[in-house]
């Protein structure tokens, strides 16, 4: 009987071990997130290069964060209109997409090559949260993960008021992500 | 007639000035927060302020220069090429991720001790400070 016992525990542990060595969490603390909302002959762009990701390779499971205040701008007066007329970071500091990558079976993350992603998840900006659904590519290479994509936010779907929205301020800001993974 | 040229002419004057402000000046000159007076903080001190209230901890520190003192946990480059560092405690659920204006290897070594000064733009999974300079 305690033999039956030792080897029951021991085939549940060997399960549970592989399971936790199955699992992988890959995670960037600089990764990169382009802005760019020009609508007329001025350029109204910026980049992030703090960006905070992690995913899950068994789900897709997927967050990623970034501080408003972090966005630079080649000229000052635009970063600081941004941040106080439009994004209003001081009350709302940072932005975040929490969701899935839908197709991630598809992926096989021990074998170098591109693959295309399908993210689906919550996109919250301004304090207001929105559904979204975009595509983008993982690739792998050295077994390590970069995940770039490129999507269109409405800029009044986020609350987001001000001057020159749909003039000098184009109606929708392009999001380029790129995000190199470790693990 | 000497009115109207001097109304003129001041037009110009502000429309010249106000143009210069917006497109010349503010595309050249950036926020320098090295010349600022930073607040003095341990990377122990910031992280447990940002983990017990991040809503107060952002009126106390977010958008200012900040002098943060600390260990080295990690050094690496972000994907600007921008040298970044990480201080704190090596067992601590979060610490500070700093992004340093240059874009040399950092010099010193893991477990030194190191104070940099730049910028807190607030906290993800570590406190963000942005253009750091080491001091």
């Amino acid at each position: 009987m305690k033999i039956i016992i030792k080897i029951v525990c021991l085939i549940v542990f060997t399960n549970f071990s592989l399971q936790l060595n199955a699992q992988k969490i890959y995670a960037t603390k600089t990764g990169q997130l382009f802005f760019n909302a020009s609508g007329g002959i001025e350029k109204i762009a910026a980049v992030n290069n703090q960006v905070d990701s992690k995913f899950k390779d068994v789900d897709g499971q997927i967050i990623i964060g970034v501080l408003i205040k972090g966005f630079k701008f080649e000229n000052q007066l635009m970063e600081d209109h941004f941040n106080e007329n439009y994004m209003e970071s001081s009350q709302f500091p940072k932005a975040e997409f929490k969701g899935y990558i839908k197709n991630v079976k598809e992926i096989d993350f021990s074998k170098d090559g591109k693959y295309p992603a399908n993210f689906e998840g919550t996109l919250t900006i301004h304090g207001v949260a929105q559904k979204v659904t975009t595509t983008g590519q993982i690739e792998i290479a050295q077994g390590k993960p970069t995940i770039t994509g490129e999507f269109s936010v409405k800029i009044k779907d986020f609350g987001i008021k001000g001057l020159y929205i749909g003039e000098k301020i184009a109606n929708e800001a392009k999001i380029r992500v790129n995000c190199k993974y470790q693990n | 007639m000497k009115k109207i040229s001097y109304i003129l002419l001041s037009i110009l004057l502000i429309a010249g000035a106000v143009y210069y402000y917006t497109f010349v000046y503010a595309k050249n000159h950036h926020r320098d927060a090295q010349s600022e007076t930073a607040i003095k903080i341990s990377a122990d001190a910031l992280t447990a302020a940002y983990q017990n209230n991040e809503q107060a901890a952002n009126k106390l520190y977010l958008n200012k220069a900040i002098e943060v003192s600390g260990n080295i946990l990690t050094t690496n480059k972000d994907q600007a090429g921008h040298s970044t560092l990480l201080i704190g405690k090596a067992d601590a659920f979060s610490n500070v991720s700093v992004t340093l204006i240059s874009t040399e290897n950092i010099s010193k070594k893991i477990g030194d001790p190191v104070i940099v000064k730049g910028v807190c733009t607030g906290y993800l999974s570590d406190v963000i400070i942005n253009e750091g300079v080491l001091k």
